[in-house]
């Protein structure tokens, strides 16, 4: 993974800005350490002079305070820019998802899940936290500390200089030598991990099954076997992935050893006074600190980053659709599925051909899982199929402007959106200009005339099967041309489901092509056909 | 203190591994205070400009430490985290046992919720209460213990400044900013939780959303509530980061300190001058651990949360009967079963060889009742065998004479042949093709390039859910158990289909006892007898 991904400053804003405070701090924190280090080293040195020392100390020991302080401080401020910068990032990224997730219709979410993306979201992008107070201030010291310390250094001694200027680049260089390496390796394990850390999970989920088959005993020495399995593969990654902090550690100890002798040595031979050499000995290690930290916190970054890369690439998925610039189609007289193939991860769904009138109730049936939503998002223009079209009198869906669409089908999903507010308020976005009559109307129609007022709050305190009325009643205010309905009366007591069933007979009646995807057997019964899409499934892989 | 027990229990066995880890970790550790403590003598030393001669030996040391400490670093992490899946092996050994063992209630509400999956999840992050806080503790205490010891050597008054520098470094002002931090985090979960329902609920609305084309709408309401929690962040920013100021705001004093106590003593003559400038930066080398402390403690208690998730499964054993139940021709008798209060107890006799259909609408009690047969769920009532009550019998022997198919169906992450032997360890081919022929899956078994060596993917991922579900009802089959209790077995099925394959199933359970709950009425006319909920 790497270690700044800068679509976050494409997304976020906020992350620039931050990047600047770091320096900014980075580089008062690397004077500081100098003051604190020259003003320590004067100390001691001064320490072997009793004259020297009463003169100085007073003025010593108070800037020492001082810079003990400022350094608390800088940390401080740095953590505490961190935090609230982190805190506005998470608030733009959540914005830019969701309202590239609502905006971008079903797909791309239902590609991902929403429960997963939710996840993402929220826990998934508190991760940044860590990012952002630790790893990327990290990385910005690594940078600017090193550059300022090194050059003081230099200044100081041209020969420790020089080492750390020799020894520094090496740092970068063994890393990405031993990522070439590691890259390999991990690989190749990945898979076997995969499937071995996936297995408790399974026989966790699956412990009912087991128990009916008396086999909950047999996994016993399973779980003891796949958890050696797994230990071996795992610490055979870690061994090699270990290795890069140990070269690292390696690298930055020998460096500081090195400079540390090359000093002594020319104490000894008095070509160097006491002050200098502590000083440099001082800051030597200050030099290779950042460097060696970054990668401490890299772990805790890792997972904010993860979040944030699958949300940029969620952002960043192509659309299905485009070049839409055709008017809807008038009149409507059939719509037409003709050899409609769809591909799903590694499956194919191929659905049956079919016509649909106008003035006529068409049925889909099948269980969860034979693709009948997504033969809805077909219709509704939303998917690109793998072949065949979905044809409105004549005229490709794919070709028809968005807008369009919306203005000419009605389409009732599954879960209905229901916004804080009135039932009322709730209705009105189908028709923002319905008059008071409409609405009483088309309440009554699905039996909660009496609810017009309620306040829903949250969602909570309806019962799905009300939400799902409301939503009916919503597209009863303003019915298209075309309706596709999902499931209507599913999670509705028999009086409500018998309501809604007269409901859909009437649009039938007024002459709208109805496509529903049910097992209502009344439906069944004034059903023009129904289509069957169980076992049209193929794997492909 | 719970958690440190728990803990000390898990480490037992492995106690010279765990030792051998702390002690790479406290030399790694000392490693880097000894290089500084070497380095600076040297120079200090030095400067007094000694024949070069007598400095080879420290020369020599610096350049071990050097190296010391990166091979101990190493060390340290392969060792710990070697034992440390030995021991999350224990634990999840640990987790299936008790499972195994808790009342059914408890299971079917785990498995309802998220519980089960989360609690897998917990093993994994209880890693981090041995890898990323007791070690680094010990190790730190044992290093520190040891540098103000060799320090008292010297000077027992700086070796005392040192610890209650270290003491309210690492252990006073962690902890004290580590509970400030924790509360102000705690403030922030509702409006984290809050934020979540609404992002979920409007992600699952969002093809109604975008058929009404309300995205606007939607996203002025969350953004509101994405504000709140923002400023809620922001305001309490300045929280965070005061553990890490405060650290190494009290290391420069008291590095300071020590330095000034040092000149003292080396003027007055009680110490050799090489000690000032050892006393003055061995603190500094501590204080890089130091910190790293308030981290730990983060660590230690998020992972004790999930440990104690983990650990609140009870492990004591309830009580489990050893009665074997008769093996022939098994009677059902289900006495006043009620396995809901809202509903009246069911009563009814099922003879070997019955066929019976239960009937009833979706809450009407069927999953429930079939679960109580198959003796998944607790029930008021009596379930008998031949006069054995299912309570009174072992698990073992209810279930050679019961066998079934759940609602909740579970294909393991293996191929259709391993899927299916679950049932049977020793089913012959012949055997499995059998059952697949009642299911109707002997065509698409025979079409797949791999047969019944074909992997179905996590959770079945790669079959369609009617597949899915014949392979879950084949593997009921493959028992031959003389009581077949299967919920809704043609549910994801055609019409045309779940006929045929009702028929079937009539056919292979002739003359042995077949309990079936539907909700399709045509096929609860094949079975001969039919009760309704």
């Amino acid at each position: 993974m790497k270690p700044f991904d800068p679509r976050l400053v494409k997304y976020a804003r906020s992350t620039s800005l931050f990047i600047f405070i770091s320096v900014i701090l980075g580089g008062l924190v690397a004077v500081v350490t100098i003051g604190q280090a020259r003003i320590l080293t004067q100390i001691i040195s001064s320490g072997f002079q009793t004259a020297q020392l009463s003169n100085l100390i007073l003025g010593l020991i108070s800037l020492a305070v001082f810079f003990a302080i400022t350094r608390g401080l800088l940390a401080w401020a740095t953590e505490y820019s961190a935090t609230q910068m982190s805190a506005r990032v998470k608030r733009d990224l959540r914005k830019v998802v969701m309202s590239h997730a609502l905006n971008s219709g079903p797909i791309p979410v239902a590609r991902i899940g929403s429960a997963k993306l939710n996840n993402l979201l929220t826990r998934g992008i508190d991760g940044l936290d860590a990012y952002f107070t630790k790893y990327l201030p990290q990385l910005v010291l690594a940078v600017v500390v090193p550059l300022i310390i090194g050059s003081v250094i230099a200044f100081n001694d041209l020969l420790s200089g020089l080492i750390i200027v020799l020894t520094i680049p090496l740092i970068p260089i063994f890393m990405i030598l031993v990522g070439w390496y590691t890259q390999t390796q991990m690989t190749q394990q990945w898979n076997a991990l995969q499937r071995l850390s996936h297995y408790f999970y399974d026989i966790v989920g699956g412990f009912n099954t087991l128990k009916i088959f008396r086999r909950l005993d047999h996994q016993d020495r399973e779980i003891k076997r796949v958890g050696i399995q797994y230990r071996k593969t795992t610490m055979q990654v870690l061994r090699v992935s270990f290795l890069s902090a140990f070269v690292l550690e390696l690298l930055a100890t020998l460096s500081v050893a090195l400079i540390a002798v090359s000093i002594g040595v020319r104490l000894v031979s008095g070509s160097m006074d006491l002050y200098t050499g502590l000083l440099i000995l001082l800051l030597a290690p200050e030099v290779y600190l950042p460097l060696r930290m970054v990668g401490t916190h890299f772990h805790a970054a890792a997972e904010g980053l993860g979040a944030t890369d699958e949300l940029f690439n969620f952002l960043e998925e192509e659309s299905e659709t485009k070049n839409q610039i055709a008017q809807f189609p008038s009149p409507v007289n059939n719509l037409e599925i003709n050899d409609l193939k769809i591909e799903l991860g590694d499956l194919e769904i191929s659905f049956p051909n079919f016509i649909a009138k106008s003035g006529t109730l068409t049925l889909l049936t099948g269980r969860s899982g034979s693709g009948k939503s997504n033969l809805l998002y077909c219709l509704f223009g939303l998917r690109n199929p793998k072949t065949g079209l979905v044809r409105i009198q004549d005229l490709d869906v794919l070709k028809i402007k968005k807008s369009e669409i919306l203005e000419n089908i009605s389409w009732l999903p599954q879960n209905p959106l229901l916004l804080p507010g009135t039932v009322e308020e709730n209705l009105l976005l189908a028709k923002p200009a319905a008059s008071e009559f409409e609405i009483n109307h088309a309440l009554q129609a699905v039996g909660l005339a009496e609810k017009r007022h309620s306040l829903i709050r949250d969602q909570k305190g309806l019962s799905t099967g009300e939400a799902r009325r409301i939503a009916f009643a919503r597209l009863l205010l303003n019915p298209k041309q075309i309706i596709l309905l999902d499931e209507p009366t599913a999670s509705l007591d028999e009086a409500s489901s018998d309501l809604i069933v007269q409901q859909i007979k009437n649009l039938v009646q007024q002459g709208c092509l109805v496509v529903a995807t049910t097992h209502h057997e009344d439906l069944q019964a004034i059903a023009a056909q129904s289509i069957n899409l169980e076992n049209n499934k193929l794997v492909l892989s | 203190m719970n958690t440190m027990r728990a803990v000390y229990r898990l480490s037992e066995p492995y106690k010279s591994q765990w030792i051998f880890s702390v002690i790479a970790a406290a030399l790694a550790f000392g490693s880097s205070v000894a290089l500084l403590a070497v380095s600076a003598w040297l120079i200090v030393t030095a400067s007094t400009q000694p024949p070069i001669l007598t400095l080879t030996a420290v020369v020599v040391s610096v350049r071990m430490f050097g190296i010391s400490r990166a091979v101990f670093r190493y060390l340290e992490r392969l060792l710990s985290h070697n034992v440390v899946f030995k021991v999350l092996q224990d634990v999840r050994s640990n987790v299936w046992n008790a499972l195994k063992i808790q009342p059914r209630s408890k299971i079917q509400n785990l498995s309802r919720s998220d519980a089960l999956n989360r609690l897998v999840s917990d093993v994994d992050v209880m890693a981090d209460l041995w890898i990323r806080s007791l070690i680094p503790w010990i190790s730190t205490a044992l290093v520190v213990f040891l540098t103000t010891s060799l320090i008292a050597f010297w000077s027992p008054i700086s070796a005392f400044v040192l610890l209650i520098g270290v003491v309210i470094a690492g252990l006073v002002i962690p902890l004290l900013t580590g509970k400030f931090t924790k509360k102000s985090n705690e403030e922030l979960i509702p409006l984290k939780n809050k934020l979540s329902d609404s992002f979920l609920n409007y992600l699952d609305a969002v093809s109604d959303t975008y058929a009404l084309n309300a995205q606007t709408k939607v996203l002025e309401f969350v953004e509101r509530e994405n504000q709140e929690l923002s400023k809620a962040e922001v305001r309490r920013a300045w929280k965070s980061g005061l553990g890490t100021g405060l650290i190494l705001t009290a290391s420069g004093l008291v590095v300071l300190l020590l330095a000034i106590l040092a000149i003292a003593l080396v003027q007055s003559g009680l110490v050799n001058p090489a000690f000032i400038a050892v006393v003055a930066l061995v603190p500094l080398a501590l204080y890089e651990a130091l910190a790293a402390i308030p981290q730990t403690i983060n660590s230690w208690s998020s992972a004790k949360v999930s440990s104690d998730r983990v650990l609140s499964l009870r492990l004591d054993k309830s009580d489990t009967s050893h009665i074997e139940i008769d093996p022939f021709n098994p009677d059902l008798k289900l006495i006043n079963v009620n396995v809901d209060n809202r509903l009246k107890p069911i009563t009814q006799m099922i003879p070997f060889g019955t066929h019976l259909a239960i009937v009833g609408k979706s809450g009407s009690g069927k999953t429930t009742l079939i679960n109580s047969i198959l003796g998944l769920e607790d029930y008021q009532g009596e379930i008998f065998i031949n006069g054995y009550e299912q309570k009174n019998v072992s698990d073992n022997s209810w279930r050679k004479k019961v066998a079934g198919l759940t609602q909740q169906i579970h294909l393991f992450d293996t191929t259709i042949r391993g899927n299916l032997i679950i049932a049977q360890p020793d089913a012959t081919d012949s055997e499995i093709f059998e059952t697949l022929e009642v299911v109707e899956l002997v065509d698409f078994v025979n079409q797949l390039p791999k047969g019944l060596d074909t992997y179905v993917g996590i959770l079945g991922s790669k079959l369609s859910g009617g597949e899915k579900q014949r392979i879950a009802l084949a593997r009921a089959l493959l028992t031959k158990a003389q009581i077949l209790v299967l919920d809704e077995p043609t549910e994801y099925l055609d019409k045309d289909m779940s006929l045929r394959i009702a028929n079937n199933l009539v056919e292979f359970q002739a003359g042995k006892t077949l309990i079936v709950s539907t909700h399709k009425l045509s096929e609860a006319q094949l079975l001969e007898s039919l009760i309704t909920l």
